[in-house]
C-alpha cells in the first residue's frame, strides 16, 4: 500500500531535520571548545601534579620536624600519612621514554623516594635515640629535599617555556575553531533559514494556487489549467479533487452549450420550414386565385381570338393568344417542377405582350446557354425582375430602355443577370429588399417592390443560400443571381 | 515554466554554497583539531620503547660542537633503547656547581647511567667517583677525567689531535712557527684532555726546529672575548704567524678580526672543530685550516657503549673517535 506523507508529517520531518542541523552545528562546536579546553586541562596536569607534590612534601617535612620535637605518636602518625600521601602522589616509577619532561618526573619520583627512605631513617634514629645518626640523615634529607624541589623548579621553568608557546598555538587555534564554527553555525542557520523558506512555498504554494484558482472558477472561468501538484499529501488530494470538480463542470457546461446550440439550430429550421411555409401558402392561394381567374380569363380569351378569327382581326387574335399561352403557363407551372427552360418559356409571352403594349419602347434581350434549361428552377423569377425594371427603372423613360438577362456558367456558380439601364435603385431600397429573412417578414415594402422582395424571399428558401441575391442600383439596376453549382439539380 | 526552473535552480545554487561553506567551516574545524592533537601528542606522548634511563650533562647546547653531540646521542639512544635526559647549566658562571648538582641528583635518582663532558675534571672527580660507588656507570665525552672512576672515555685521542694541529702550524708557516694558543671557554687549564693535546702540539712542532709556542691565552667568555684576546695578541706578540684556537667559534671570530687589521702581519688562524663559519673561513681563505672530529659520531657510540654495559656487563674504557683536517690549501690542490 502507497503510504501518503500526511502535512503533519511533512512538518514534523522538517522541523526535527531543521532542529537537528543547527543542534547538531552548536553541539559540533561546543564539543570542539571542550576539547580544546580538555588539551588545556591535560597541559598542566604536570603543573597540578608537581604542586601536589611540593605541598606533600612539605607536609612530610612539617609531619618529620614534629615528630623531631615531641616524638609523639601521634605526630609519627601524622608523618606515616604524610609519606602515604606522597608516596600516592608522586606514583610509581614510569616507563622511561625519550620525553625530557617524563624523564625529569621520574628523576623525580626517584628522588622522592630516595628523600623517604632517608626521612625513614631519621624517625627510626629518632626511635632509637640516636640523635647523631639521625641528625645526619636528616641533614642529607634536607639536601634531597632541596634537590627534589630546584628539580621541580627546573621542570616548571622549562615547561613554562614549552606551555608559552603551547598557549600560543592554542590561542591560534582557538580563535580558527571559533572562527569555523561561526562560519558553520551561521551556514547550517542559513541553510536551515532557505529551507525553511523552501518547505513553506512547497506546502503553501499548491494552497495558494489553489485558492486562486478556486476564485477564477467562482468567477466562470473553466477554461484554466489543472493544477499540478507533485507533493503526495492532503493538499495533492484536494487538487486532485478540484481538478475533477472543475472538469466536470466543465464537461457539463460544454453539454449545455451543445444542448442549447442545437435547439437554436431546430429554432432556425423551424422557422424556416415556418416561412416556406407560409410562401407555399400564399403561392398555393396565389394559384388557387389564378386556377379560377385564369380559366374563366382562358375561356374569355380563347372566346375572343374566335371572334378575332372571324373578324379577320389577326393581330388581335395572336396577341390574345399570347396571353391566353402566358396565363396557361403560369397555371401550370404552380403545378409540376419548374426548370429553367420552362421559366424561359413563360418569358418569351411575356416578353411578347410587353413589346405589343408599349411597341419599341423597351428593348429585352435574353442570353442563356441552352445546356442550362434543364435545371430546376424557381418558377417566376425573372418575369418580376423584368417587370420590376420596367415599373421602375424605365417607366420614365420615353425611350430606349433596355433590359438584359444573361447566364454565365462560371467555375464554381452560375451567374443570372438581369441588368437595366434606367434609373437605378437607392441604397435604401436595395437594403430593404435583401434584408435578412425575419420570422413575420412581410413582402417588402411598396417601395422596393413586392415582388422583388418575394423573389428574393424564395430564390433563398430554394437555394438555401442567404447572399443568392446582390442587387447594385448606381448605374441602372443590375440583379444579379449567383447559384453554387452544387446546390444545382436537374431535371 | 522558466520562472519555475530558475527559481529551483537559485535554491539549488543557494544550497549548494552554504553547504560548500559548511563544508569548508567543517573541514577547517578538523584540521585545526587534529594539528592541535598532533602537538598535543608531541608534547605528551613520547615513545616508550626505553630501557635505560641515562643523564647526560653537557655545558651548553648552543654551540654547534654540542649540538652535533646531541644529535649523536639522541641517534645512538633511539637505536639502542636508552632515554637520555639532557641537562645544561642556566649559566655559564655556574657551569661546575650546575654539575655538581646535576650529578648529586643522578645519584640520587639511581639513574642507568651518566654521560657528562668533563668541565672540571678535578672538581668533578669526585662526584664521578660517587656515582661509581653507586654502580652508576659514567661516560665522559670528549673531554676526559682519567683520574676518576668513570666508566668509559668516548672522543678523540687528544695526543693525536695536537700532533695533527702542529703539523697544520707547520704547514701554514714553514719558515717557522711562532705560535699562539687561545683556549676556549669549556677547555679548563686543569683538564687532562687539553694537557695531552698541548703535548702534542709541542711534539710535533719541536720535531723540526724554529717552531714554539710564544703564548697561551684563554677566552673564558666566549667570542666576546675572542676578539680582544686575538687584538691582544696581535698587539703584544708581533712575532707570532700562527693562531690555534680550541674553540671554532673563536677562530671565526678571530679570523675576521685578523682581515680587518691594518697590519701588513696576518697570522694564520687554526681551529679545532668545525662549523659553518669556520668551512667558509677555509674557502674565503680566512682561516687557515682546522682539526676537528665527529661530534655525532663521539655521541653515538657514547650511547652504544652505555648498551654494552647494560647488556654485556662490559666496555672499553677507551674509544676514540676518527681525527679529520681541512685546510684552504686543500681546495687548490
Amino acid at each position: 500500500m502507497h503510504r501518503q506523507n500526511t502535512i503533519r508529517r511533512k512538518t514534523i520531518l522538517f522541523f526535527a531535520a531543521a532542529i537537528t542541523i543547527v543542534a547538531l552545528s552548536s553541539l559540533y562546536g561546543l564539543l570542539t571548545a571542550v576539547r580544546l579546553q580538555k588539551n588545556v586541562q591535560s597541559q598542566y596536569e604536570t603543573e597540578i601534579y608537581l604542586k601536589n607534590l611540593q605541598q606533600g612534601m612539605k607536609a612530610v617535612k612539617d609531619a618529620l620536624q614534629d615528630f623531631l620535637i615531641t616524638g609523639t605518636d601521634r605526630d609519627k602518625n601524622e608523618y606515616t600519612a604524610a609519606v602515604g600521601s606522597l608516596q600516592k602522589a608522586a606514583g610509581r616509577l614510569r616507563i622511561i621514554s625519550q620525553d625530557q619532561e617524563d624523564l625529569m618526573l621520574n628523576t623525580i619520583r626517584a628522588m622522592i623516594g630516595e628523600y623517604l627512605k632517608q626521612t625513614k631513617g631519621v624517625v627510626e634514629g629518632k626511635l632509637l635515640r640516636d640523635s647523631v645518626g639521625y641528625t645526619a640523615i636528616y641533614t642529607q634529607a634536607e639536601k634531597t629535599a632541596a634537590y627534589i624541589n630546584y628539580y621541580i623548579d627546573k621542570v616548571l621553568i622549562e615547561n613554562l617555556n614549552i606551555r608559552a608557546d603551547a598557549y600560543q598555538t592554542f590561542s591560534s587555534n582557538y580563535q580558527k575553531i571559533q572562527f569555523y564554527t561561526f562560519i558553520m553555525l551561521t551556514s547550517s542557520i542559513l541553510f536551515t533559514f532557505v529551507l525553511t523558506l523552501f518547505f513553506t512555498d512547497r506546502l503553501t504554494g499548491p494552497i495558494i494556487q489553489l485558492a486562486a484558482q478556486t476564485k477564477q472558477l467562482a468567477q466562470g472561468r473553466f477554461g484554466i489549467q489543472d493544477i499540478r501538484v507533485k507533493t503526495n499529501d492532503e493538499v495533492s488530494i484536494m487538487a486532485h479533487a478540484f481538478n475533477e470538480m472543475k472538469n466536470n463542470i466543465k464537461e457539463y457546461i460544454e453539454e449545455l452549450h451543445e444542448k442549447a446550440e442545437i435547439e437554436k439550430s431546430l429554432t432556425e429550421q423551424k422557422l424556416k420550414n415556418l416561412k416556406m411555409q407560409s410562401l407555399l401558402k400564399d403561392a398555393e392561394a396565389d394559384a388557387l386565385r389564378a386556377q379560377i381567374d385564369p380559366h374563366f380569363l382562358f375561356n374569355t380569351l380563347n372566346t375572343g381570338v374566335q371572334l378575332a378569327i372571324m373578324e379577320d382581326a389577326e393581330r388581335t387574335a395572336e396577341y390574345m393568344q399570347n396571353l391566353a399561352h402566358l396565363f396557361r403557363h403560369t397555371v401550370r407551372l404552380a403545378r409540376k417542377r419548374n426548370t429553367l427552360g420552362d421559366e424561359l418559356e413563360g418569358l418569351k409571352y411575356y416578353m411578347y405582350l410587353i413589346n405589343i403594349r408599349f411597341p419599341g419602347k423597351y428593348n429585352i434581350h435574353i442570353s442563356v446557354p441552352e445546356q442550362l434549361y434543364a435545371m430546376l428552377f424557381p418558377p417566376l423569377i425573372f418575369q418580376p425582375l423584368i417587370e420590376n425594371s420596367i415599373l421602375r427603372g424605365l417607366s420614365e423613360m420615353e425611350g430606349g430602355g433596355k433590359i438584359v438577362l444573361t447566364a454565365e456558367e462560371e467555375k464554381e456558380r452560375i451567374l443570372f443577370t438581369v441588368r437595366d439601364n434606367g434609373c437605378g435603385m437607392d441604397g435604401e431600397t436595395i437594403t430593404d429588399v435583401l434584408r435578412p429573412m425575419a420570422l413575420h417578414d412581410d413582402e417588402g415594402s411598396p417601395q422596393s417592390g413586392i415582388g422583388l422582395r418575394n423573389v428574393v424571399l424564395r430564390l433563398r428558401l430554394y437555394f438555401d443560400e442567404a447572399e443568392i441575391v446582390s442587387i447594385d442600383g448606381t448605374d441602372g439596376t443590375t440583379v444579379r443571381i449567383a447559384v453554387g453549382k452544387e446546390k444545382i439539380r436537374y431535371v | 515554466m522558466i520562472f519555475l526552473s530558475m527559481k529551483r535552480f537559485l535554491l539549488i545554487s543557494g544550497l549548494s554554497v552554504l553547504l560548500a561553506v559548511f563544508l569548508f567551516g567543517l573541514i577547517g574545524s578538523l584540521l585545526v583539531i587534529r594539528k592541535n592533537n598532533a602537538a598535543d601528542q608531541k608534547l605528551f606522548a613520547a615513545d616508550t620503547n626505553r630501557k635505560w634511563h641515562t643523564a647526560v650533562f653537557l655545558p651548553t647546547l648552543e654551540d654547534p660542537f654540542f649540538q652535533q653531540l646531541d644529535q649523536g646521542i639522541l641517534k645512538g639512544a633511539a637505536e639502542y633503547g636508552i632515554a637520555a635526559e639532557f641537562q645544561t647549566p642556566q649559566d655559564n658562571l655556574t657551569i661546575n656547581e650546575d654539575f655538581i648538582r646535576f650529578l648529586e641528583i643522578a645519584k640520587l635518582s639511581k639513574v642507568d647511567a651518566v654521560a657528562l663532558y668533563v668541565t672540571d675534571e678535578e672538581l668533578l672527580t669526585p662526584y664521578i667517583d660517587a656515582l661509581a660507588l653507586n654502580d652508576i656507570p659514567v661516560i665522559t665525552l670528549e673531554s676526559d677525567a682519567p683520574r676518576s672512576r668513570r666508566t668509559s672515555f668516548i672522543g678523540t685521542n687528544g695526543f693525536e689531535v695536537g700532533r695533527e694541529v702542529g703539523n697544520m702550524m707547520k704547514q701554514a708557516e714553514p719558515e717557522g712557527v711562532v705560535g699562539a694558543i687561545v683556549k676556549g671557554e669549556h677547555v679548563s687549564d686543569r683538564s687532562s684532555k687539553w694537557n695531552v693535546m698541548y703535548y702534542g702540539i709541542l711534539a710535533s712542532l719541536t720535531e723540526n726546529g724554529g717552531n714554539h709556542i710564544q703564548t697561551t691565552m684563554n677566552s673564558n667568555s666566549g667570542f666576546l672575548s675572542a676578539e680582544q684576546v686575538t687584538r691582544r695578541i696581535l698587539f703584544l706578540f708581533p712575532k707570532v704567524n700562527t693562531i690555534f684556537f680550541t674553540d671554532a667559534q673563536d677562530a671565526a671570530v678571530a679570523s675576521h678580526i685578523i682581515t680587518e687589521t691594518d697590519q701588513n702581519r696576518k697570522p694564520k688562524i687554526i681551529s679545532y672543530g668545525m662549523n659553518i663559519l669556520i668551512e667558509e673561513g677555509i674557502n674565503n681563505g680566512l682561516v687557515y685550516g682546522t682539526v676537528y672530529n665527529d661530534p655525532e659520531e663521539i655521541g653515538y657510540k657514547a650511547m652504544e657503549t652505555i648498551y654494552l654495559l647494560k647488556t654485556n656487563q662490559y666496555a672499553p674504557s677507551l674509544r676514540f673517535t676518527g681525527i679529520k683536517t681541512k685546510k684552504c690549501t686543500d681546495k687548490t690542490q
